[in-house]
């Protein structure tokens, strides 16, 4: 049978000329072109997460909090390092509140024998203030007395502490944001670190499955069915003080989270469509792994490792108040706040000032990991 | 279901058995000595490494060890903090006062949580559910530790109210309560907000599904709605943030039962990795191991009994 | 279904609960320890309840104490801490106890579980006699007689339990060091030793070196030396009998002394009561003593601010709260903090120069360490106490003496306690060139510090700041720390670990001899925590330890003295401060003294309430 080429259509029609063609519609197209780029899963992320006010506050409070921790250490004028012995345990004293009556430099002194007050070798002329009590033990007349303490220590009267000073008379202001640096670096590093290995232990896990997958799940149980706190402890102990030995037991335990995260991710995509089309195109497991499958976890990775950090911050202060911290002089949030601690009844600032600042930092890092979460979950695209 | 329980027990029981061996091994290769006591004559010295089988090689001590374990619930001697005492015992006098904190804090802990958590989801964008919100990411990042010495600074010091130390005289249940309520209060703040956190997400997301939609036109109130349907719903995956919260109550109440003079587990773990004490140090990691396999092990099996297909998966 | 799982919610939550809660009572009935004393009724229901009405309706006169650590054991002879002296105190008894003379102002021994003072058998004053007091029972009424101090002095000494108390005690008595020290070896018969059972109540005590009738005394006062029970002490031995349970819970132990121990919470609290029944009852005030174990400082001053504590040792931050308090006493020490040198260390190549050691010990600010750091104690660049020979025969201690003043004008003469910056460095340079180090080389100190112990800390970070002051750079100071071992474990660990290491305790310090303190620093002693050794030190202790010099304080004191100077010369460690020991008491409590008694103390036992 022949095959009509011209679909049955006469001839004259098939060969008309252009210009016998006329536009209907001369005006623009209506259905509009996208005028916006297209929004990719992190840029839409990253808008949801603008939006969100509190993931925004927290965010500029780490990155000042960040920023003063670089910067206060060397603009205070003192050194973390400096002692001065006559000045030690001095109150805080700050320029502008000192004229209202906080941080003034000044402190009660309990249980004095009144007599004792005139003694100028004692208590130098103008660093009493006024006595607050009055009363008297065993016939003897004692008072407490309010004293300006940097009078008392004889320094001169444009030297200020900020936060005070410490049992070896070092700036506490300086040492404490030197040691939320410490902090952050140990958190920041025993954070990645327990990224890396979770990452390539989780892909190993759940991309190969099978026995493989059960040995090395159950081994990470194992691990995991141990309190970490007491391996952390164990392990600081072998390994002695300092900061690669906080990270290095940080890490013993920290990362079987991000392994069960990512394993739980592969399982999920490993038996989708494209991943056996890219199989069947022969691309090497390695390149599956990273180029195809990992990525799909970045959202929940990120999350973790963010809400992971004040978790390592914690841990480290905890070890430090135990008595396991890094050496010194360094100091760390941890180690101001076990400092602090043993003189909380007499110098409670000494406590005051490292607790408000982990906790100021922790809260942060937590609402912005939040938000993080909210706008990394794919579920909720889109949403404003 | 008999099949998939005894499977869950087996494998706990393996996983045991190798932290057991774990932690055998990290404690022994420790560089402390157990007898240190230069005035002790040398074979009196070696009499005494013998009796505890410390002359052998490790990993005949390992095959002891692992034998007095299994087969006579023996996990040996203390020799540093409580010399001469079974091991065993001194676990037992040490367990009544962390349990007590632990559970009543656990106590507390939920039903607080529970109810911010509710609260929270119900009222979700209001001020209330921001003031709640705010004070559930304080609980949980504060470290427990810094709770505890504030309360016992300004409870205890500033304004007496409560006893500085826990009082294990007291006449009455009333009164033991009185002087622990400080350190249950910084242990169950931390706990309460996940829960509180953890609900309040499960709680918004049932709250925003068909089903309670239709229960709604069916004319519940929302309270009722949200009580009778949503509720239980959100309920059932609380009990996974369980097992965290009860391994994370004994991490915590490692410095909070010292703090308050808490004759508990705490203390003793520390004071034995420091004293060198390896018999309890090992059996103490096992007990807390063991508290926190049995916690997982109990979720897991009622989430078998509420849903079987998670039976199919085993837990993962 | 959702009942079900709200079902299963609240099984899943009772089973935890259960679980947790069922270990407390499963484990309580472990039937592994605690024997039955079916011989012996309960220590506590002992009393005849006959003259004790008060019990009933109040406390009485309640003394509250506190202890920074609790008791590991109350079987004293095998445990070196303090802490078990305090229940033992009250609550057992020893053969002589210590009481303060009329006026107040110094001690005697009066018979407790004997019947009156030694009796002395022969002319040198070897052999003595003690009359045991018939009344003398433990606390569920069977007898303290001669069988039970042969059972308690025979396990004390015993070669083979190897008691860790036993070393000193051994040496008081004829053959007791070679029975004690002789192993498994059975050379020394328990016949040979100078413990004999004369009749019922009678014991007969050889001793190794002639006695007083005070220093008969001296040896059978003490916690370790307190009679043991036999049917529990037998009960708690081990099968091969190297370690007996005896004291590790009030189950398995006896006391006999002023107070039972009425209830023992471990970790928490003590409580003792009075024992009406008590041979010398009339001695002891309070009804009731409770004793409370605090770990933490601050949990201490608040329970001392709330009046819930009759005293309080305050540390160095608490101590200036309390400067100017009426209530607050102070009295010296027998300790000397020191720091040992690590002369072998091979990663410091002048570690073996005599003048690096005596460049360190220059370069020890010790005024600014005692005051500051320490807290109020005395500087100190010698390290025999200032309590040796104080219970000498003529009551003078060696510090006031003009030997040992010399000592001190010598170390004064060098600088404030030692401290000269200026001999330092010379010293120091002396020691680069000895050893062939160019002087451009940067030497670290490693400062080993135990992580808790925060004074030591502050000084190494002292140290850090001073050193390559005072060295030109030449010296800089690096702190390790350790934690979960002792001292003595850490340096174990190699010679290339530390260079300094703290030590705050002066090992077998004596008030009587005051070169005894360093008996820890010769190379006979093996648990030295020292490695440096010198020949003329060891001969110069071996002629103080000569009978005629030892027991002649008049002889003695100038050896000493060149014991003293051979020490600064070689330096065989480096003292830093003379601890002062600060007290509080409450205005409730009464002393029986009215000062500071060394070799008795306060008389804390004997005291009284008065609201």
């Amino acid at each position: 049978m022949m095959i009509d080429k011209n679909k049955g259509l006469p001839e004259e029609i098939l060969n008309l000329p252009e210009s016998s063609f006329e536009m209907v519609q001369t005006d623009e197209i209506k259905d509009e072109k996208f005028k916006t780029k297209p929004i990719g899963f992190f840029k839409d992320a990253l808008l949801r997460l603008q939006h969100s006010k509190i993931s925004i506050i927290s965010f500029w409070i780490i990155l000042s909090i960040i920023i003063l921790a670089l910067i206060v250490p060397n603009i205070t004028g003192f050194t973390y390092t400096e002692q001065d012995l006559a000045k030690r345990n001095l109150p805080p004293k700050i320029p502008g509140l000192e004229n209202i009556g906080i941080a003034d430099g000044s402190r009660v002194l309990t249980n004095r024998k009144k007599d004792s007050l005139s003694d100028t070798n004692r208590y130098p002329e103008g660093s009493i203030i006024e006595i607050v009590r009055e009363y008297e033990s065993k016939g003897v007349a004692m008072v407490d007395v309010k004293v300006d303490a940097y009078a008392l220590a004889g320094i001169e009267d444009d030297v200020y502490h900020w936060f005070g000073t410490d049992y070896l008379g070092r700036d506490l202001m300086t040492r404490l944001f030197k040691g939320v640096r410490i902090s952050l670096i140990i958190a920041f590093f025993s954070v990645i670190t327990n990224v890396i290995i979770g990452v390539i232990y989780g892909s190993i896990c759940g991309y190969y499955g099978g026995k493989v997958d059960m040995f090395l799940t159950h081994f990470a149980e194992v691990l995991d069915g141990m309190p970490y706190i007491v391996i952390t402890i164990l392990f600081m102990i072998l390994l002695g003080s300092g900061m690669l030995s906080i990270i290095l037991a940080l890490c013993i335990t920290g990362w079987i989270g991000t392994a069960r995260l990512i394993r739980a991710q592969f399982y999920r995509f490993k038996g989708r469509e494209y991943v056996l089309a890219a199989r069947t195109l022969g691309v090497p497991d390695v390149k599956l792994i990273f180029r195809h499958i990992l990525p799909n976890c970045i959202g929940p990775l990120i999350t973790r490792a963010m809400i992971a950090i004040p978790g390592a911050i914690f841990s480290e202060s905890f070890l430090a108040y135990i008595g396991l911290g890094i050496k010194p002089p360094e100091p760390s949030i941890g180690i101001l706040l076990s400092d602090g601690q043993s003189v909380l009844l007499q110098y409670p600032y000494q406590t005051l000032f490292p607790a408000i600042l982990i906790s100021v930092l922790m809260i942060a890092f937590n609402l912005f990991s939040n938000g993080l979460r909210d706008a990394l979950d794919p579920t909720r695209r889109g949403e404003e | 279901m008999v099949k998939y329980i005894l499977k869950r027990i087996g494998a706990m029981l393996l996983t045991l058995f190798l932290i057991m061996t774990l932690s055998f091994w990290i404690i022994r290769l420790m560089p402390m000595s157990i007898f240190e006591n230069p005035a002790t004559p040398p074979d009196i010295q070696k009499l005494l490494m013998a009796e505890m089988h410390l002359d052998k090689p490790l990993f005949v001590q390992y095959l002891y060890f692992i034998k007095g374990v299994v087969t006579e619930a023996e996990f040996g001697t203390s020799v540093q903090i409580r010399p001469g005492m079974d091991v065993f015992e001194i676990l037992a006098s040490r367990i009544p006062p962390t349990v007590l904190l632990n559970i009543m804090s656990l106590l507390i802990s939920i039903p607080l949580g529970i109810v911010f958590g509710t609260i929270a989801a119900l009222k979700r964008n209001k001020a209330t559910d921001n003031i709640i919100s705010f004070l559930i990411v304080i609980c949980i990042s504060v470290p427990s530790f810094v709770f505890a010495s504030v309360l016992q600074y300004v409870f205890t010091f500033k304004i007496p109210i409560f006893p500085t130390l826990y009082d294990t005289q007291a006449a009455t249940f009333a009164g033991t309560m009185h002087s622990l309520l400080l350190p249950i209060i910084a242990l169950a703040l931390g706990p309460m907000a996940t829960i509180a956190r953890y609900l309040r997400g499960e709680l918004i997301e049932t709250l925003s599904s068909e089903y309670l939609l239709l229960a709604r036109t069916k004319g519940l109130t929302r309270t009722q709605a949200t009580v009778r349907h949503a509720f239980r719903n959100s309920l059932v995956p609380i009990a996974n943030t369980i097992i965290p919260l009860i391994t994370g109550i004994m991490g915590g109440s490692l410095v909070i039962e010292k703090m308050f003079a808490v004759p508990g587990m705490g203390g003793l773990l520390i004071d034995s990795i420091m004293a060198g004490d390896h018999f309890l140090t090992v059996s103490l990691l096992i007990f807390y191991s063991t508290i926190s396999l049995i916690t997982i092990l109990i979720v897991d099996i009622s989430y078998g009994i509420i849903d079987p297909r998670i039976r199919v998966g085993g837990g993962k | 279904m959702k009942k079900n799982k709200l079902v299963a919610l609240i099984l899943a939550a009772l089973f935890v609960l259960m679980t947790l809660a069922a270990c407390a009572p499963t484990a309580t009935s472990d039937p592994t320890d605690a024997p039955e004393a079916t011989d012996a009724p309960e220590a506590t229901d002992a009393p005849d309840a006959t003259d004790v009405p008060e019990q009933s309706d109040s406390e009485g006169k309640v003394y509250r104490t506190y202890l920074t650590a609790e008791a590991t054991t109350l079987n004293r002879q095998d445990n070196v801490d303090t802490y078990p002296d305090t229940p033992m105190s009250y609550c057992s008894s020893y053969l002589y106890r210590t009481y303060p003379t009329e006026d107040g102002k110094g001690y005697q021994y009066i018979p407790d579980l004997a019947a009156e003072l030694p009796i002395q058998m022969d002319e040198e004053g070897y052999v003595w006699q003690i009359k045991l007091r018939e009344e003398a029972c433990w606390h569920n009424g069977e007898p303290i007689n001669a069988d039970t101090w042969m059972y308690t002095f025979r396990m004390y000494l015993d070669p083979i339990l190897a008691n860790k108390m036993a070393g000193m005690f051994s040496e008081y008595i004829l053959n007791g060091y070679e029975y004690f020290m002789q192993g498994t070896s059975n050379t020394v018969a328990w016949e040979d030793v100078g413990i004999k059972k004369i009749d019922d109540y009678t014991l007969e005590i050889t001793f190794a070196d002639t006695k007083t009738q005070f220093s008969a005394c001296t040896p059978f006062n003490g916690a370790d030396v307190s009679p043991v029970y036999e049917p529990l002490y037998e009960a708690g031995m081990n099968e091969s009998r190297t370690e007996t349970a005896y004291g590790s819970t009030l189950d398995n132990w006896m006391g006999c002394g002023p107070y039972y121990f009425d209830t023992w919470t471990y970790n928490s609290i003590h409580i003792y009561k009075k024992n009406p029944n008590y041979w010398l009852a009339d001695l002891f005030n309070y009804d009731t003593v409770e004793v409370r174990i605090i770990p933490e400082m601050n949990a201490r001053v608040e329970l001392w601010e709330q009046g819930m504590l009759d005293s309080l040792t305050p540390d160095a931050n608490t101590l200036e709260i309390y400067l100017d308090d009426s209530r607050l006493v102070s009295y010296p020490s027998l300790s000397v903090y020191h720091i040992d040198i690590n002369c072998k260390n091979p990663t410091n190549p002048i570690s073996g120069s005599v003048a690096y050691r005596k460049a360190m010990y220059h370069a020890i600010d010790r005024e600014t360490l005692a005051q500051y750091i320490f807290g109020h104690m005395t500087p100190s660049g010698v390290y025999v106490n200032e309590l040796a020979g104080i219970e000498s025969e003529n009551h003078e201690t060696y510090r006031e003496s003009s030997y040992g003043k010399a000592v001190t004008d010598m170390v004064e003469s060098w600088g404030p306690y030692g401290y000269s910056p200026e001999m330092a460095l010379d010293y120091l340079k002396q020691a680069y060139a000895e050893c062939n180090v160019s002087e451009d080389t940067v030497i670290t100190i490693k400062f080993a510090v135990d992580e808790t112990d925060s004074a030591w800390k502050a000084c190494a970070e002292f140290f850090q700041q001073e050193f390559p002051k005072i060295f030109n750079n030449m010296v800089q100071v690096e702190i390790v720390t350790y934690a979960g071992m002792s001292a003595t474990d850490f340096k174990s660990t190699g010679d290339d670990k530390w260079d300094f290491s703290p030590n705050d305790w002066t090992r077998g310090a004596s008030r009587i001899y005051p070169h005894q303190c360093f008996y820890y620093y010769l190379s006979s002693y093996g648990g030295s925590p020292n490695n440096y050794f010198d020949e003329e030190f060891e001969a110069q202790f071996a002629v103080c330890e000569t009978p005629e010099i030892k027991n002649d304080y008049e002889k003695l004191l100038p050896e000493v003295q060149k014991l003293e100077e051979i020490y600064l010369e070689k330096v065989i460690q480096i003292p830093v401060v003379q601890v002062i020991n600060y007290e509080l008491f409450s205005e409730r409590i009464q002393l029986p003294v009215s000062t500071y008694i060394p070799g008795f103390g306060w008389g804390f036992i004997y005291g009284d309430i008065v609201e």
